[in-house]
């Protein structure tokens, strides 16, 4: 008998991008359930491929189930919509047009990302969507079954192999430093930790304290506003101790979450936020602020401050520093966090989620 | 301040401190708020540079550049116009630089640089007068074959770069050329494959069509089958009623053979001699029993239920009776076994009513309540009664202590004596409820044996009863059942929960 198969497609995809590593994941827990999967898409990363297969290779007639990733707006839904096999969506969130500039192309394909999963309701036998929010959003666009499953996290791939960024050769010796990981674009707001992190330097002066770096890692979404970032840098006197370095690989991240000394997260609008279990995996106390997804993916792994001000992060920051103990317990709630997105936990969700979906035989085990 | 969301933590003790140190450095720092965050600065050169990134600018950039490294100001628009008039007119850079490091301006605020000294040297002697252009111009003719050397160097690099530049658009148009090349072809390919998509589609027109006419044949086809599902359905009407008919003819033959079979009875009952026979041979049977009837009366009292319980369930008969023309009409309700008359008790006292009872004690007690009771074996009654004279006959858990024979007789009885449209109902338990068949009935040591009531209901069709229903009667209280959503519970609860008495009504027919 041949095995069922279930694929996935997405119109693009990126190395290292979260999305991505939810794909792939979601693949190896489709293979360890026992169906064939694979990836579709229209634009593969050169580190990918072959191993994400060109959209035009796609079989719907050996297809079971495709799950769609919806998670911008794009021009492949003639396609899409053409494929004639069952298809439910996964919804990884957009972020809110408002947090683009005006007539900016990440704006409009946001809005367009909107409107295409209210259109595309009825095309789809079931909704998956990575967080409590998302499944909120999905409810909102008209979609009446659906169910939370963060496929996304896989905590094996912390596991690898670690690398030095070569930036940190020029970083003095026994220096400590707060990490921040997330593209630049307006809605992550790394202004803020900036500022916090101003603030921390300050409110520790009259102490002696190693060097202190904060280090921003993440490609440039929007130029406007790293060039923003850049000036604010120097206008705070921090060019020195504030390093915007551009993306990582996955080793040099591995390296950074292992050697830092606090994560922060001042995120305005976050879809899942997986640097947080990153962080929570590493033993690397968060700090961050309850907005958008970011309290239910923390639950209970991290400091989470009510308000935006950066001077309040800071103080938290300064406590985790200074507080006996403090930092510890925080480490270990981190790790108590972490158990929720345990892989067998999801394995086994995502086969009752298979199981109910009437048109798909059961798999042999 | 801190959302809690760990036990672990005290997170009121957290956040007091937290804000009282707040409030201490909002204190220390006051007035000394930070430059408020700009998330799309223009491009602008008015910022402070690292050296080395400072001296790879030229130009306008250079000297917007250079004030705020420099000086810690933006330049003025007199000062930039100076400047790009200086560079414009050969001034090196560097000089320039050196000029606004070494004013009073840029030695307070002390920028860091390297390698100024020979530009500010030249500064200086610019600044004497006559002597000063004397020793740059001899400065200038000692340096002329290495300047030399420099321009014509520099003069090469800016003839190749051009080149490289020049031959870089010549590639660029080469590829836009070949670009617009294969634009053409795709659009020419389009073009064809366009021509082939219309042929296809004038194919799949010829096609629709084609299926149009078998779809119109089709359905031409489907309309004769319709009509001849119609005719059908008219034939099946007729046969249905024809069968009705047949039933009919069926009952009246039945209740004349049942006439015919009772006649060599009635003529038995007519002799009165044989009469006091048969009433000589019965009676002394049923009252030689040993068992006496106090036993009776203990055993109902004991086992009976509670005469509250017994009205509220033979309530349900009333509705059958209230408009039953022969009892409305004077003739009688006979009640077989009628007890202590609790039955007959509820009925309407305009009825004529007769309990008829084997026990004399309770016939006393109905004759004490103002009753009309006998104290006779019903059968012996019933045969002595003339033809259509009774309304109603009833008799509630009577028949499961009667033979097979009697059952019959009684039967056959009600059947000559009822009045054309008098009714019959019998109440007995109901085996069905296994509980009731395997246990209950026993209780009564003079039951014979369960009636199922399928067999009741075909024995008194075939004694020519019309109207036969049989009636569930007092299934066990819900709150004792199994109450579980299943196939199990669902069936055990019929078994073991449901009716545990049922009743058999059928009617005379009015013909």
């Amino acid at each position: 008998m041949t095995q069922l198969r279930i694929d996935q497609f997405a119109p693009s995809t990126a190395a290292g991008d979260g999305v991505t590593n939810g794909l792939l994941f979601t693949r190896a827990l489709l293979r360890d359930l026992g169906y064939e999967s694979d990836i579709y898409s229209f634009s593969i990363p050169d580190p990918l491929v072959g191993d994400i297969l060109p959209a035009l290779t796609f079989h719907p007639s050996q297809c079971a189930l495709m799950l769609y990733h919806h998670s911008m707006g794009h021009d492949h839904g003639p396609w899409l919509l053409k494929q004639d096999c069952p298809k439910a969506l996964v919804y990884h969130n957009i972020t809110p047009p408002e947090f683009f500039p005006e007539d900016s192309g990440l704006r409009r394909y946001a809005e367009l990302g909107l409107e295409q999963l209210r259109e595309w309701r009825e095309e789809f036998v079931h909704a998956l969507a990575d967080s409590p929010l998302n499944e909120s959003e999905l409810k909102e666009a008209g979609y009446l079954r659906s169910k939370t499953l963060p496929l996304l996290v896989d905590t094996r791939r912390l596991e690898g192999s670690q690398s030095q960024p070569a930036f940190m050769d020029h970083q003095p010796a026994g220096n400590r430093f707060y990490l921040a990981v997330g593209r630049l674009a307006e809605n992550k707001r790394q202004y803020l930790l900036i500022e916090a992190f101003y603030h921390l330097v300050q409110l520790q002066k009259a102490t002696r304290q190693p060097p202190q770096r904060l280090i921003i890692v993440g490609g440039t979404t929007s130029e406007d506003y790293a060039r923003g970032l850049r000036h604010h840098i120097l206008q705070l006197g921090l060019q020195n101790q504030v390093l915007l370095v551009g993306k990582c690989s996955e080793p040099e991240l591995r390296w950074l979450y292992q050697n830092a000394h606090q994560y922060w997260c001042a995120s305005a609008h976050e879809g899942f936020c997986m640097p947080l279990l990153e962080a929570n995996y590493a033993s690397l106390p968060v700090v961050t602020q309850a907005r958008s997804n970011i309290p239910d993916t923390l639950g209970e792994g991290g400091l989470l401050l009510e308000s935006d001000d950066p001077l309040d992060f800071a103080l938290a920051c300064h406590f985790l520093n200074e507080e006996p103990g403090l930092r510890e317990k925080v480490i270990a709630a981190g790790l108590r966090n972490l158990q929720r997105y345990e892989i067998e936990n999801l394995r086994q969700a995502l086969k009752e989620w298979l199981a109910q979906l009437d048109f798909l035989q059961p798999v042999k085990e | 301040m801190l959302i809690p969301n760990n036990p672990d933590l005290d997170f009121q003790e957290l956040n007091r401190r937290i804000e009282a140190e707040v409030q201490r450095y909002r204190l220390d720092n006051k007035g000394r708020a930070l430059p408020a965050f700009d998330p799309s600065p223009a491009e602008t050169y008015d910022q402070p540079y690292i050296w080395m990134e400072l001296i790879q600018l030229d130009d306008e950039p250079l000297i917007r550049a250079a004030y705020p490294t420099l000086l810690n100001r933006k330049a003025e628009k007199a000062e930039i116009q100076q400047g790009l008039m200086q560079l414009r007119s050969g001034f090196d850079k560097f000089e320039v630089l050196a000029a606004l490091r070494y004013s009073p301006e840029g030695i307070a605020h002390n920028a860091e640089v390297h390698g100024l000294r020979r530009a500010r040297l030249k500064n200086r002697l610019r600044q004497i007068p006559i002597i000063g252009k004397l020793i740059l111009s001899a400065y200038g003719v000692t340096l002329i074959e290495p300047r030399n050397r420099h321009v014509n160097a520099r003069l090469d690099l800016l003839t190749r770069q051009n080149k490289l530049v020049q031959d870089g658009l010549h590639a660029h148009k080469d590829l836009m050329q070949s670009q617009l090349d294969i634009q053409q072809r795709a659009l020419a390919d389009q073009q064809k494959a366009l021509q082939e998509q219309k042929a296809l589609l004038q194919q799949q027109q010829t096609q629709v069509q084609e299926h149009y006419t078998y779809l119109k044949s089709q359905q031409q086809i489907l309309d004769q089958h319709h009509q001849a599902q119609h005719q059908q359905a008219e034939e099946f009407n007729r046969l249905v009623a024809e069968l009705q008919q047949a039933k009919n003819v069926q009952q009246e033959l039945r209740a004349r053979l049942q006439h015919l079979e009772r006649q060599p009875r009635q003529v038995a009952v007519a002799a009165d001699s044989s009469a006091s026979t048969i009433v000589a041979t019965v009676e002394p049977q049923q009252h030689q029993s040993a068992v006496p009837d106090s036993f009776y009366l203990a055993f109902e009292n004991r086992f009976r239920g509670d005469a509250e319980t017994i009205r509220e369930r033979q309530s349900y008969y009333l509705p059958m009776l209230e408009e039953l023309a022969p009892l409305n009409n004077g003739l009688p309700l006979v009640d077989i076994g009628c007890g202590r008359g609790e039955w007959l008790q509820m009925l309407p006292e305009r009825f004529k009513r007769i309990g008829i009872d084997l026990n004399s004690m309770n016939v006393e007690a109905c004759h004490a309540q103002g009753l009309d009771a006998v104290q006779q074996d019903a059968l012996i009654w019933l045969a002595n009664q003339p033809e259509n004279s009774v309304a109603a006959v009833t008799a509630f858990h009577v028949i499961e202590h009667l033979t097979f024979e009697q059952f019959n007789v009684l039967l056959d009885e009600c059947q000559r004596v009822l009045a054309p449209g008098g009714v019959v109902i019998f109440e007995t338990p109901n085996p069905e409820n296994l509980i009731s068949a395997a246990t209950h009935f026993y209780t009564d040591p003079t039951h014979l044996h369960p009636l199922p009531p399928a067999f009741t209901e075909f024995l008194v069709e075939f004694k020519g009863f019309d109207d036969v229903q049989i009636h569930r009667l007092n299934p066990i209280p819900r709150e004792y059942a199994l109450n579980e959503d299943s196939e199990v519970a669902r069936r055990c609860d019929a078994l073991f929960y449901g009716p545990q008495d049922y009743a058999v009504t059928a009617s005379k027919s009015a013909i």
